[in-house]
């Protein structure tokens, strides 16, 4: 919890939660959601709703969006004295500069001045780089460190490290993984295990060069592996797809993890038959959790059970050796088409044996 | 210590709903990964009869520089249309944990060890390589998983796969479960397999390479099952960062492949 908001964050047994930072809008280009301030509004107050904390902006964003939403927090990315003076116009009660403005103190004690808590961002790609953040100066200015990249680290005592600097330093430290090598979400994971109560991420882990841990995959993660009570709804996961794609004109791949279409469609043999018996057999976590449905589909890896279940569903009653003979004609079709078949489709093919016989 | 790269692009990739190839598609797809230098090529489940078994059965006549490996349950049947494909691997899934077990196949633990003596020796008298597949072993007993091991062991098969089946585990957690095993039986080859349910599917494979497995899974552009498996591509980028492996590998030529392959994959009209 810190001073004056409060926060939802994830909450992880009695006095401990982590703060959830989410830098999506600021990753985006101001261009995008200058035009769909309505969605942009919606988005933000869906984040806050999976659990997100502190949105990260931009200037730009203020230009394109001067009054703020109220009820959500924000934090702005600040390079001059002029921003600081935006922040304060606007009402932020969160900064965050890169590393080199801290070289200049009088920005960062005239954001003080106004009240804001203000937070340097500093790259830490390795585990030595931990280490150089101490000698920094002017840190005693800043209110928090943000620790970027941690790119290519594997060792699991990064955490004690980001720990003990947090001592030495008396500051509160956020960390913010960068995805470059595809281990983004697992070093959130392990800040958010470890004890580290503020992490940085965004949504689908979207940036402009090599990405972040992405929201949704981190508080699944933490909810499934963890197995936490959560406040968050995550059900609304989809939603804030939905929006997403909306600002940025990004689609969202059907297989992307957590908030993915189509990941908990089901059809192999082996896997329709398990999840016919029970779900937990092929699904990591039930797929209502996020806010989706498992769906059996059609297509050239169904099984004769499979087949028999969906001709019952659409009203026709088989036997399963009538459905053996109906699968391959399926199994031919989907080949064909390079794809799962439709109902319709289905349905021919059982119209035209019928015929035949 | 050198990793190798099992490619399941064929099977495990294919088997995702929405993919439907020919069987002159997945021959085309196995030359190039042939050509790319996979070490094997998990190719399919000849159980699937019809098209399927023709495909494998053509394609060990290629003679293709990639080892051909065939996917079985745990049954007689499977191994016997496996074998008639003549693959040089055969590869038995081996149910592990008891919601596998006991609510998929209504079986239990005394059945699956039963079972899988039989399925070894089946292939095994024929002189065929065999592993092993630990399936949903993220979520088995690691008594029982051990009890599994030590009788493919006793039986001469050489690699055992951990397959993180519903793709629940972190980093941490799979680095301990691989050396744990590794610890016990210093001299089964350790292959794992990921999924990517938490967007963790190459950093647990890279966990797992640094705790001692020697092959790894990997699917082109990570399709698979649900949200996939490992991204063979991104899978060799880590690597090299990680553990300074692969370097021989020139990611460029690889992109190139992995777009003409997934060309091939996505249906036209979507």
């Amino acid at each position: 919890m810190r001073d004056g908001v409060s926060f939802m964050a994830i909450p992880l047994g009695k006095n401990n939660a982590v703060t959830v930072v989410d830098r999506t809008l600021s990753e985006l280009l101001s261009k995008k959601y200058a035009g769909k301030r309505l969605e942009t509004v919606y988005f933000c107050r869906i984040l806050k709703e999976i659990g997100v904390d502190l949105i990260e902006i931009d200037t730009k964003f203020l230009e394109s969006i001067p009054k703020l939403p109220c009820g959500v927090a924000f934090l702005l990315r600040i390079n001059s004295k002029e921003d600081v003076m935006r922040a304060f116009k606007s009402n932020v009660k969160y900064c965050i500069f890169p590393e080199k403005t801290l070289q200049d103190a009088e920005t960062v004690r005239k954001a003080k001045n106004f009240g804001i808590k203000t937070t340097v961002e500093v790259k830490a790609e390795k585990l030595s780089d931990i280490d150089r953040v101490k000698n920094l100066s002017n840190l005693d200015l800043v209110d928090e460190v943000r620790l970027a990249g941690l790119d290519s680290i594997f060792d699991p005592l990064w955490v004690n490290k980001v720990k003990k600097l947090s001592k030495t330093l008396n500051k509160a430290i956020n960390i913010c993984p960068q995805d470059t090598y595809y281990s983004a979400t697992a070093l959130a994971l392990e800040a958010i295990m470890g004890g580290i109560n503020s992490i940085t991420v965004s949504f689908l882990g979207y940036g402009k060069s090599t990405g972040f841990a992405a929201l949704e995959e981190v508080v699944t993660a933490t909810k499934v592996i963890l197995n936490t009570e959560m406040k968050l709804d995550l059900s609304k996961l989809p939603e804030a797809a939905q929006y997403f794609t909306l600002i940025s004109g990004i689609k969202i791949p059907e297989n992307k993890p957590v908030v993915g279409k189509r990941i908990f469609e089901y059809q192999a043999g082996i896997h329709a038959d398990g999840i016919e018996k029970d779900p937990e057999t092929y699904e990591p976590f039930d797929p209502s959790m996020v806010g989706l449905k498992r769906e059996l589909t059609i297509g050239k890896h169904s099984g004769k059970r499979a087949l028999q279940r969906k001709l019952e569903e659409l009203g026709i009653i088989c036997k399963l050796e009538e459905a053996a003979r109906i699968l391959n004609y399926v199994r031919e079709k989907s080949i064909q088409c390079k794809r799962d078949l439709l109902d319709e489709e289905i349905l021919d093919i059982y119209k035209s044996l019928q015929f035949i016989r | 210590m050198k990793v190798k790269i099992v490619d399941t692009t064929l099977r495990d990739g294919e088997q995702r709903p929405g993919i439907a190839l020919r069987a002159s598609e997945k021959i085309d797809i196995a030359k190039m990964l042939s050509n790319l230098g996979i070490y094997q090529i998990e190719a399919g489940i000849p159980a699937m009869g019809g098209e399927e078994k023709k495909y494998m059965a053509k394609l060990m006549e290629l003679g293709l520089k990639s080892r051909i490996s065939a996917w079985n349950r745990m049954n007689i049947k499977d191994i016997k249309d496996s074998m008639d494909c003549m693959p040089h691997i055969i590869h038995i899934s081996i149910p592990s944990s008891d919601i596998q077990i006991r609510k998929k196949l209504q079986k239990d633990r005394i059945w699956v060890e039963e079972n899988m003596k039989r399925c070894i020796a089946l292939a095994k008298d024929k002189g065929y390589e065999v592993t092993v597949g630990l399936e949903d072993a993220s979520r088995a007993e690691p008594e029982f998983l051990a009890k599994i091991i030590g009788i493919a062991s006793a039986m001469d098969v050489k690699r055992v796969r951990y397959a993180d089946t519903v793709g629940i585990l972190y980093r941490q957690d799979i680095y301990e479960r691989i050396r744990k095993i590794k610890r016990q039986f210093k001299r089964i080859d350790l292959e794992i397999h990921t999924h990517n349910d938490l967007g963790m599917a190459v950093s647990n494979s890279i966990a797992a390479v640094k705790a001692g497995a020697t092959y790894v899974d990997c699917t082109i552009g990570g399709i698979g099952e649900r949200a996939g498996n490992c991204d063979y591509i991104k899978f060799i980028t880590a690597a090299k960062a990680f553990c300074g492996l692969m370097n021989e590998i020139d990611l460029k030529k690889t992109l190139k492949v992995q777009n003409n392959i997934l060309g091939m994959i996505r249906p036209a009209a979507s």
